[in-house]
């Protein structure tokens, strides 16, 4: 039913990447397995924990329950894409200096989840940033941390709101 | 987790989609943002041989709003609705209330149509539309189009009053509130809420002159109990607590709850008591304070 395959042009992290899988396979699978990008995560499986944040057309969207279909002719960013940008660096050693990172499961899909809120361009109260961050699980219970990094992350790029 | 396989088709109208669903029957869904049609077809609990992609509607993907009212495409995004001007700011407490659903990632793709069609038990949108009297635009073979109200439109858990051949093209929300104000509140301790109460109350000469109170996310349907609207017409400042004690006692005691993971039935008819008495206090207290 889903043979034969189409091949699609997809933009992942700024390479052209050719996308030839059946219309149900999922963009995680896709990243990880296909372009053996393992830095976007596998775990809740129902788009709830976020470990598997990747942007599409710098839309922040749960790769588990994103049909890589949705991907093709466009951009994917994920978070080996934002490595070496000066943004990258700035939230590393944010994160780095409020221990905001224990296992590490989960920063890749924080660090994203940041990057979209610091691409909207304007400034965020708190209460967007923790309405925004709330749909990213940390394992090791780590949110008061994470919470304060991302803080500082977004002020020292966009400015908080009252 | 593998989603199985099926054929995406892709539609070009509201004609289309319903042709191609008139076609594959039950055999295929409309599809959108997936943020619910997929988890269930990765938990295996439905097995689609056809997908009908209805994204690329123009008609399903635009907001507009006129003196009748603001008409929202049953594909637009929630982020959409976050986004638009118009919405937020002549429906602050709309885009609050879909602001909150889910998470940012299921907010980024998930449709407000997808949310009602789907007819999940725990909807934020579908118990506020009760609220304000929302009504569907449902459109059929050879390009039938009807209002509906909110109120009826689900008839059971994951049951939608729509046909094999029938889909919801538009949301419609009325261009202002006569004169009343909604207010609506969630508790959610994990992913889908465990109670959502919108309130719509509207007064004057000091008296409630009409409120209609929706509960949803905890009962098999969201639901808007008459007795309970009842209870409070006609309470002024010096009644209203009173008032408000008799509405939650009705409606803990009509509303039909069950045990599950969420809690048991005395633990949900204690939500539903103190909700609606609290939502419908900071609705009311609201107009009657004006």
């Amino acid at each position: 039913m889903s043979e034969p395959v189409e091949k699609f042009l997809c933009v992942v992290n700024g390479k052209q990447q050719i996308m030839e899988v059946p219309d149900n396979t999922l963009l995680l699978d896709w990243i990880r397995t296909d372009l053996g990008l393992t830095g976007t995560k596998q775990s809740c499986e129902v788009q709830v924990c976020g470990v598997c944040t990747v942007l599409v057309d710098g839309v922040p969207v749960s790769g588990c329950t994103t049909l890589a279909y949705e991907a093709r002719n466009s951009n994917v960013m994920t978070i080996e894409g934002i490595r070496g940008t000066a943004f990258y660096q700035r939230a590393e050693e944010i994160f780095m200096r409020h221990s905001a990172v224990q296992c590490g499961f989960c920063s890749p899909g924080f660090i994203l989840t940041v990057f979209t809120l610091v691409n909207a361009g304007r400034k965020l109260t708190e209460h967007e940033i923790k309405q925004a961050l709330h749909g990213n699980l940390c394992r090791c219970t780590g949110y008061k941390s994470i919470f304060e990094a991302a803080i500082e992350v977004i002020n020292s790029e966009v400015g908080l709101g009252k | 987790m593998l989603v199985p396989s099926f054929e995406m088709h892709v539609a070009k109208s509201v004609e289309d989609a319903i042709k191609l669903r008139s076609e594959f029957g039950d055999d295929s869904s409309f599809y959108a943002g997936g943020t619910e049609l997929l988890l269930v077809m990765k938990l295996g609990l439905t097995d689609l041989a056809h997908l009908i992609d209805i994204k690329h509607v123009e008609e399903l993907s635009s907001i507009s709003i006129d003196e009748s009212g603001v008409r929202i495409g049953a594909a637009v995004t929630y982020r959409e609705i976050e986004n638009n001007p118009i919405l937020k700011s002549d429906h602050p407490e709309f885009v609050q209330m879909i602001s909150g659903v889910a998470n940012l990632r299921v907010r980024s793709v998930g449709t407000l149509g997808g949310n009602l069609a789907f007819a999940d038990p725990a909807s934020d949108p579908a118990t506020f539309l009760l609220a304000v009297k929302g009504e569907l635009e449902i459109g059929s073979v050879n390009g039938k189009r009807r209002l509906v109200p909110m109120a009826g439109f689900q008839t059971g858990p994951y049951q939608p009053d729509l046909a094999e051949n029938e889909m919801i093209v538009s949301i419609r929300l009325p261009r202002n509130l006569a004169g009343g104000i909604v207010v609506h509140e969630r508790m959610k301790l994990k992913e889908r809420p465990n109670i959502t109460v919108a309130v719509f109350a509207a007064v004057a000469n000091d008296k409630v002159t009409e409120a209609r109170v929706a509960i949803g996310s905890i009962g098999l349907v969201p639901i808007c109990i008459p007795e309970v609207n009842k209870s409070l017409e006609g309470a002024s400042r010096a009644t209203l607590s009173e008032r408000l004690r008799q509405a939650a006692e009705i409606a803990s005691t009509e509303i039909t709850l069950f045990d599950d993971a969420n809690g048991s039935v005395d633990y949900k008819r204690h939500l539903v008591k103190h909700f609606v008495e609290k939502v419908a206090r900071r609705a009311i207290e609201a107009v009657l304070l004006n």
